[in-house]
């Protein structure tokens, strides 16, 4: 695995200059967050393909004003 | 403006989402994305449970395994709280949006609902999200 320079600064940092395992252990927990979010928005995806559930731009536009989210890049999906 | 807190979902913000209704499904899917919490207080997820056919349960159950999900429960202390939230509102049969009502109120979340007046009437200074 590689990292940019200045990830892996921070990364130090964060994990305790150079501690093995705690840089693991964080690394880690960030790999399973991000696997979870995957899974969830794969189960998502294909429970609203499996129920004929349709997004369009103003409903992703509405979503994202109600949770404070204009500004971030979305993965929209599919529509 | 920056991301909530969270999001509270009444009962018929959980039904509204197992009747495939695309904007409630668009906010769940954008908190995923983003990792705002959607919270689902006791009493909404078991009123919206015994109103869904057992096929749909499944639905349900997929909302509620979401990494983001967060199912508050009743608590002693709470149920003394919600239930002064009630007798205030003279609305002593409405546990469901009396616990939404709640716990949008303790957590400074807006709730997402398609019986606004309902809620409005229980705690008028909560936001409140109707569904379109």
């Amino acid at each position: 695995m590689t990292l940019p320079v200045e990830q892996a600064q921070r990364l130090r940092r964060l994990a305790g200059e150079g501690d093995a395992a705690s840089i693991s252990a964080y690394v880690s927990k960030a790999v399973r967050a991000q696997l979870d979010k995957d899974a969830a928005l794969d189960r998502l995806t294909r429970l609203y393909a499996e129920r004929g559930v349709t997004l369009h731009a103003e409903h992703h536009a509405r979503a994202r004003h109600l949770l404070g989210l204009e500004g971030h890049d979305p993965q929209v999906p599919a529509s | 403006m920056s991301a909530v807190g969270g999001v509270v979902l009444d009962s018929t913000a959980l039904l509204a989402f197992v009747s495939g209704r695309p904007y409630v499904a668009a906010v769940v899917w954008h908190a995923v994305e983003q990792g705002v919490v959607l919270v689902m207080p006791a009493a909404s997820l078991a009123d919206a449970q015994a109103r869904l056919a057992p096929a749909d349960l499944e639905v349900i159950e997929v909302l509620v395994d979401l990494p983001v999900a967060v199912v508050v429960d009743l608590t002693r202390g709470e149920a003394r709280q919600v239930a002064a939230v009630l007798a205030k509102a003279g609305q002593p049969d409405c546990l469901a949006a009396g616990h939404a009502a709640w716990t949008a109120r303790n957590r400074g979340m807006p709730v997402m609902t398609s019986d606004p007046a309902l809620l409005r009437a229980l705690a008028a200074d909560i936001e409140i999200d109707e569904l379109p």
